[in-house]
């Protein structure tokens, strides 16, 4: 169930145009028909996280087709324009240069990079912030990356957590407690919930979680008792926290937002309300025009 | 008496041990291996001919503990490796000798940093050491590798997980020992690594919030399946409160179920009031856990803690 305020919200409250694929429709109705209650301020955040988390899957394919390799702390590499490669097998953004700017180029020049697989999920959803977010608040907000595992800018507002339910865009760890020592990179996979059954996991590529479990299986220590498992938490950002920053926001803020007696909100683009203001204020009992 | 070899390590350089190795090979190749199979030689010393050594076709006259050596080195630098591809070496067959040759390399290796190869071979020994063979004797050289490894700034990520796979809670020991270190950054990181006790960072004294936490939580610290690479960091133990709260498994089993579906802080919160009624009172102690949860819960707010306090 989704709670706007303190309203129940019904498929009828979304627009189509507000949903621009099958991803993203199988979010809100798993939403909508959850037994979990979701509370939301409004129907701009929720259409946001909906969003969000289509980002997430459509960069975790991205990254897949980016060439970008898979390497232990170690063995990490990056394009050194953008990056600066630390001791630690951190990339460091470089002085001077737009975050935004060096996100694209892990995507673009993939086949010069190599990291492992937490730093690959918080790529991601870089990436997916960034589809989110206009360039300039995302080159504000993360002005200092430093991209090491989930050692992850605060302004991502990560959370690991046991939620109350999964959703399509969740991050999931599948863990290998019986891991080869030679090969700890393999001690467990960070992956992402492609919402049709399928999951991305950096250095696996697109499987289905058994396939997953297979794969890390197939890298445990000779003699292994234990088998590979999914854990129950899940990683998110923080889709509440980060819709103030949103382009989709800032856009409807430019807009001229109309009011009908049931207080339900519409927006429109400031031709378009001149175009028919007179049908318009006889429609609606309120109409608030952007800040100038 | 030290080995000539490893004198001119130290002393001349690597370059300079190299090329006179090769010219012992050309005079005495039997001389040469005696001299690389010397008991004083140390694993950076074998690493640095390790080339020579197998080019020169000379594997088959080193020592058991040489071979060993090298076999591993191969095996973890191994470019690409089958999953689920056996070790090339017997751990079954000759536990010891493996066991004793991966502290050699520890042991001996640590306190050198000849190149990212070698930090890397280094940091995988000590994995298999931890984690094959979890011996707490080990734990000391291992710290002293993590530490090192990060005072001059080199991933630590999976040595840290090599490190606590041990599954030995007197892991936790020589971290802790850290704390009373004079140098900040030593202080610093033992403080990132031990980040789960509780009240630690915000101590005046964290050496000694640590002995005292150590000592009140060791019988009721259990193996926590968190994983270094689901979080940024890793918490190795964490307190069974239930545990704590009864002190022996079999204790009252009244409010196992109850005091598992109270929210962690409640159960944190119990347990340790449990633990000082004990320590203070055990007839005290007794009746208080017959209380229902509700009551023991009301009686830790009314209570004066100073009053149970060690």
């Amino acid at each position: 169930m989704i709670l706007i305020g303190d309203k129940v919200a019904t498929i009828d409250d979304f627009d189509h145009r507000m949903i621009q694929n099958s991803f993203e429709r199988q979010v809100l109705e798993t939403l909508l028909n959850s037994s979990v209650t979701h509370t939301y301020r409004s129907r701009g955040e929720v259409v946001f996280e909906m969003q969000f988390r289509s980002a997430i899957t459509a960069s975790a394919r991205e990254l897949y087709y980016s060439g970008a390799q898979f390497a232990d702390f170690y063995k990490s590499r990056c394009n050194p324009m953008f990056w600066n490669l630390m001791p630690d097998g951190a990339f460091q953004l470089r002085q001077g240069v737009p975050p935004a700017e060096a996100i694209v180029d892990i995507f673009r020049n993939g086949r010069i990079y190599a990291f492992e697989c937490a730093t690959a999920m918080i790529i991601v959803l870089y990436k997916a912030a960034l589809r989110m977010l206009p360039p300039v608040k995302f080159n504000t907000l993360f002005a200092d990356i430093r991209l090491w595992g989930w050692k992850y800018d605060a302004d991502l507002r990560i959370v690991h957590n046991i939620p109350s339910q999964y959703i399509p865009g969740d991050i999931r760890y599948v863990k290998n407690p019986d891991v080869n020592p030679l090969t700890p990179e393999w001690q467990g996979e960070n992956i992402v919930d492609m919402g049709d059954g399928m999951y991305f996991g950096h250095g696996l590529g697109f499987r289905t979680l058994p396939g997953i479990i297979d794969a890390l299986a197939r890298r445990r220590r000779p003699g292994a008792m234990r088998m590979p498992y999914l854990l129950e938490t899940a990683t998110r950002p923080g889709f509440s926290y980060l819709y103030q920053f949103a382009t989709m926001r800032l856009e409807q803020e430019q807009n001229v937002l109309l009011f009908d007696d049931q207080l339900e909100n519409s927006s429109l683009s400031l031709d378009e309300y001149n175009k028919k203001q007179e049908e318009l204020l006889k429609e609606y009992i309120t109409i608030r025009f952007p800040q100038s | 008496m030290n080995s000539s070899l490893e004198m001119i390590r130290k002393v001349s350089g690597i370059s300079a041990l190299k090329s006179h190795f090769i010219d012992l090979i050309e005079q005495d190749k039997k001389l040469a291996t005696s001299q690389v199979n010397s008991e004083e030689v140390s694993f950076p010393t074998l690493y640095v001919l390790s080339s020579s050594i197998s080019s020169n076709r000379l594997t088959k006259y080193l020592s058991d503990r040489n071979k060993v050596a090298l076999a591993l080195r191969k095996d973890i630098l191994a470019k690409e490796r089958a999953p689920a591809s056996p070790f090339p070496y017997s751990i079954c067959e000759t536990p010891q000798l493996i066991h004793s040759v991966l502290r050699w390399i520890v042991t001996t290796g640590a306190n050198e940093n000849l190149n990212s190869k070698y930090r890397f071979v280094l940091d995988r020994s000590a994995g298999l050491l931890t984690t094959i063979f979890h011996d707490p004797t080990d734990l000391p050289a291992i710290s002293q590798l993590l530490f090192k490894r990060h005072q001059e700034g080199h991933p630590t990520h999976y040595l840290t997980w090599a490190y606590f796979s041990t599954q030995n809670v007197s892991s936790l020991l020589p971290v802790g020992e850290r704390l009373a270190s004079h140098d900040r950054e030593e202080k610093h990181f033992a403080k990132e690594l031990l980040h789960f006790i509780p009240g630690l960072n915000e101590s005046e004294n964290p050496y000694v919030h640590f002995r005292t936490w150590y000592e009140e939580n060791l019988p009721y610290l259990v193996l926590n399946e968190n994983s270094y690479e689901l979080t940024a960091q890793l918490e190795p133990y964490c307190v069974d409160f239930m545990m704590k709260y009864k002190e022996q498994p079999g204790n009252s089993r009244l409010h196992d179920e109850e005091f598992r579906s109270l929210p962690a802080e409640t159960q944190k919160r119990l347990s340790d009031f449990s633990y000082k009624l004990r320590k203070y009172s055990r007839s005290e102690w007794n009746e208080w856990l017959t209380r229902p949860l509700e009551a023991q819960v009301q009686s830790i707010e009314e209570v004066n803690h100073d009053t149970y306090r060690r």
